[in-house]
């Protein structure tokens, strides 16, 4: 699956990008599934997370009880540690040529989140994954770790 | 929600197609904001400074929350790790 990196405002020319008033990221959209709905939502592709993370005002909207749910936390660059709760939850990525779904184990913050965070556990353990700089694109490849229902539709154009 | 296949699909060519290829400077006016794109990211069919509120408004522009792609538009320039934790506001 290939998702094209998003192009986001900047305030003032960027320096290191030549003066670009723009930046480039690896946002993908993922819908995330509880057992009484489904939401998606841009998600950062975040490498240097340990978990995939989502918001927890989400939870109830999906029909998830975060109060009994086993206990996470991390901490951002600088920042404290925050608190999360793990719950089992059914992802989707789709580049509208191929789908993958799955059941995986993720937290959800109570915290302000601009973007989901799709991190190792969850997510990127289950794909082989290039950053293509020069083609701002993400590709994602499912691995023999990936647990759960991989669909070609059809071939996407070269 | 029972979602066509074939048409859920090709939203989501769309929406990548749609959403790569929106103006940035048509986004900075929602700098600091959560938006919901529609499912095809043909438009941005509501944006709230809270992301709880989208839902609501989302209904109110006639559209299902299920479909549409929630987003936050960062105020700020550059962000280092842990980039999906932290309001659009600076």
């Amino acid at each position: 699956m290939k998702f094209p990196y998003v192009a986001l405002p900047t305030r003032r020319p960027v320096f290191p990008l030549g003066g670009a008033l723009i930046r480039h990221r690896p946002l993908v959209a993922i819908q995330v599934r509880g057992p009484s709905g489904a939401r998606s939502l841009t998600a950062t592709v975040d490498s240097g997370s340990g978990d995939t993370l989502f918001p927890a005002y989400l939870a109830p909207r999906l029909g998830i009880d975060l109060a009994e749910a086993p206990a996470g936390e991390a901490a951002a660059v600088g920042g404290p540690p925050i608190p999360y709760n793990y719950v089992t939850v059914s992802l989707r990525l789709s580049d509208g040529y191929e789908e993958c779904e799955w059941d995986a184990i993720v937290g959800f913050v109570a915290a302000p989140m601009r973007w989901a965070i799709l991190g190792y556990a969850g997510v990127l353990q289950h794909f082989d994954l290039q950053l293509l700089g020069l083609q701002r694109q993400a590709v994602f490849v499912p691995n023999a770790s990936f647990p759960g229902r991989r669909v070609i539709h059809r071939l996407p154009p070269p | 929600m029972a979602v066509d296949m074939t048409t859920d699909l090709e939203c989501q060519r769309k929406f990548l197609e749609r959403r790569a290829a929106f103006p940035a400077e048509q986004l900075a006016r929602y700098a600091g904001r959560w938006i919901a794109w529609s499912a095809d990211g043909s438009r941005i069919v509501a944006d709230s400074e809270v992301p709880e509120d989208l839902d609501d408004r989302i209904h109110a522009a006639g559209e299902d929350p299920e479909r549409c792609v929630v987003e936050g538009i960062p105020a700020t320039d550059a962000m280092l790790g842990g980039t999906g934790l932290g309001p659009t506001e600076p």
